[in-house]
């Protein structure tokens, strides 16, 4: 999953960033509006964690002009907790709210059930044969035995799962699990790959030849 | 209840009751008494003539006169040729009066006039001479009537006149004043029943003028009342009236617009500020629990710390900068005046910040001529450090800041220029509004509590000087304050 964070006090921006990571999230950063518009822009974002309070470009008129190109799921941070601010956030197309200063797992849990209705699924919970996803608790089973897998690993399953029944081109893979600071020039992939098949069995992820991976 | 006779209104009211129930009381009584007192002076005349008549008739002559000689006994004080009888009515005949008949005579004589009239006349041995048919049963105690020293005298429904004649005949006449008390008592009546529609006429007539001159008063009173329960927009209708009422009404209309103008600065600074506190708090807050989430390097843990106190430090500046403003808007800044040179406060101030300037690879500039002042040496000394902290703060690497005093024609002037960035054109009206960071300052701001300039403007403004900002994008800033020399 890859994630676009606009805000604009650095130390808020860098913590942010971190945890979302350490959360398995790819995260991009923006510290103005008109750099976090183009990138909201330019790539298919997962989720945009857009602060109201931006120089440049304040987050309502970044909002309103994505919204033109893009449906991307976007939870909006204000310092301001007032109805008119929270009807117009709605109003101008945030999908979610949240009044400064939040707790860290709120946010975390907020973008989780972002990402999912984003991806057209409102279960928390995905069965694919004798592996269960629980997305609420960000945990893998196989047959009842739980799956240890690194955050990076997790979300190259989640993301299979929110896609299942279609193909997943390797491309994607790489724009939704990597942010812009990792190389993704390198064989990155193929390892999560055949560390998630030798967790959850070979046959979890389908090599589409040509095409890119499958979960039928 | 008694809040209903406290009002305004029923006062008003109760007072008017009991002005117009005086007045009218006194006039009632005065026109009674004056009534009364014509009454009792006819009725004393006609005593006094019936006397006469009564002596002209029945006391033998030579026996009348009340003139001469002491009260001793009785004698001929006058021969019958040279008698001058008093009073002088015997010269013109008998008085041209009736008298009612003596006591057994035939009453076909009575006169109904005369019912009221009685009389009684003793001779000196105390016989009776005369008696008239009307007299009362019950008479007067003559012993009495002699030691009262006026001549009329009230009994019941009697009035009664008895003289003695210098020869000592006693000459008792009475009058029944049945019908003038009558009279009276219907008088009296009469202006009781008046007194009383008048008094309720005023009484309704000054109820209802209370009701016209208070409804303004409700109007206002309302509207007072919908404000205090929070509806600060709400003013009173002052529209269609000129009286002392719309004019206070205007009075308090123009404080209610102050009122929610100050209430509106108060909402949006607590706003601001709740705002600004917000974003180091967030800070603190996903750092500690980001720290907590997981096992940390010694070093993960020191730099969260250190994020952690530097938005730590950064609330602070902004509740230090945030009291500074509050007292400075409580008026509190005006009790500490002295003469003082702000050269002197300046040099000072700016020392404070070579190392800040050091740090920031900043020279300084100091061309401080003294100027004496009047006013609050600490509170421009922080002008001053603020003003020469934001040049040095928001300066390029290497950049000059100039600071100079000067006395310029009964001012003090102020001023501080920097090499920095400069501020917008659109920034500028707003640089000195609480909270307002201009769009370049945003991003260098940390630690700045973007309260500084509205500070400085604030302790220049109660010191009765001003504060001005030129600057062009790329060419620097340079902010002049003007102090009154008092």
């Amino acid at each position: 999953m890859r994630l676009l964070v606009v805000e604009d006090e650095p130390d808020l921006l860098k913590t942010l960033a971190k945890s979302l990571r350490e959360e398995g999230y790819a995260v991009d950063t923006a510290m103005d509006g008109v750099e976090g518009l183009s990138k909201a822009r330019d790539w298919d974002y997962d989720a945009v964690v857009l602060d109201v309070q931006l120089p440049g470009l304040d987050g309502w008129e970044l909002l309103r002009r994505l919204r033109q190109k893009r449906k991307t799921p976007v939870l909006m941070l204000t310092a301001r907790d007032t109805l008119n601010d929270r009807v117009r956030g709605l109003d101008t197309g945030a999908d979610d709210y949240l009044v400064k200063p939040f707790e860290l797992e709120e946010l975390l849990a907020r973008l989780r059930a972002l990402i999912r209705r984003g991806a057209g699924q409102g279960e928390s919970s995905l069965r694919v044969g004798e592996v269960v996803v629980d997305m609420a608790a960000r945990r893998v089973t196989r047959g009842g035995d739980a799956i240890t897998l690194t955050a990076r690993e997790y979300a190259l399953v989640e993301f299979m799962v929110l896609h299942r029944g279609k193909v997943v081109t390797r491309t994607m893979l790489y724009e939704h699990l990597f942010d812009e600071d990792d190389n993704t020039l390198s064989n990155l992939l193929d390892v999560h790959v055949s560390n998630v098949r030798k967790k959850l069995g070979h046959d979890f992820i389908t090599t589409r030849r040509g095409h890119g991976y499958s979960i039928e | 209840m008694k809040g209903f006779t406290r009002s305004l209104r029923w006062q008003v009211q109760a007072w008017h009751g009991a002005i117009l129930l005086a007045v009218l009381s006194a006039f009632g009584s005065m026109a009674l008494l004056i009534s009364r007192d014509t009454a009792m002076r006819r009725v004393d005349q006609q005593l006094q003539r019936y006397t006469m008549a009564v002596v002209i008739q029945y006391v033998p002559r030579g026996f009348r006169g009340f003139g001469r000689g002491g009260p001793g006994g009785p004698g001929p004080e006058s021969g019958p040729g040279r008698a001058r009888p008093f009073p002088p009515e015997p010269r013109r005949g008998p008085p041209n009066l009736l008298l009612p008949p003596e006591e057994g005579a035939d009453p076909q004589f009575e006169e109904l006039e005369l019912d009221t009239i009685y009389y009684r006349v003793w001779s000196p041995d105390g016989e009776v001479v005369t008696s008239s048919t009307t007299i009362p049963e019950a008479l007067p105690d003559v012993e009495a009537l002699l030691q009262s020293k006026t001549q009329t005298s009230q009994r019941g429904i009697y009035r009664e006149s008895l003289r003695v004649t210098p020869s000592g005949f006693l000459i008792l006449v009475g009058h029944n004043m049945e019908v003038e008390l009558a009279a009276l008592r219907r008088l009296a009546w009469s202006l009781a029943a008046a007194g009383g529609s008048v008094l309720f006429l005023g009484l309704a007539g000054g109820w209802w003028l209370s009701t016209r001159a208070i409804r303004p008063i409700r109007s206002i009173s309302a509207a007072a009342e919908r404000i205090a329960a929070g509806n600060l927009a709400e003013r009173i209708d002052t529209a269609g009236t000129q009286n002392e009422l719309s004019e206070l009404a205007r009075v308090l209309n123009t404080t209610f617009d102050r009122l929610q103008a100050s209430f509106a600065r108060q909402a949006r600074f607590t706003a601001d500020a709740s705002h600004e506190l917000r974003t180091p708090v967030t800070v603190i807050l996903t750092q500690s629990q980001s720290a907590l989430k997981q096992e940390r390097s010694p070093e993960e843990y020191r730099e969260a710390l250190d994020d952690c106190q530097r938005a730590a430090r950064r609330m602070r500046g902004i509740i230090e900068q945030m009291l500074v403003l509050a007292r400075q808007d409580a008026g509190e800044a005006d009790r500490q005046l002295r003469q003082f040179d702000l050269a002197e406060v300046t040099r000072e101030a700016t020392a404070l910040l070579e190392s800040l300037a050091g740090a920031k690879d900043v020279t300084l500039h100091l061309d401080l001529k003294p100027v004496g002042l009047k006013g609050d040496p600490e509170r421009l000394a922080l002008v001053v450090s603020n003003l020469v902290g934001n040049a040095i703060h928001y300066n390029r690497s290497g950049g000059d800041v100039w600071v100079e005093t000067r006395d310029v024609g009964g001012s003090a002037s102020l001023v501080v220029r920097d090499t920095g960035p400069g501020i917008h054109e659109a920034d500028l009206p707003r640089i000195f509004d609480r909270f307002y960071r201009a769009e370049l300052a945003r991003s260098r701001a940390e630690g700045r509590s973007g309260l500084g300039l509205a500070i400085c403007k604030s302790i220049v403004e109660a010191h009765g000087g001003t504060i001005e900002v030129r600057s062009r994008e790329g060419e620097g800033s340079v902010f002049t304050v003007m102090l009154p020399v008092a």
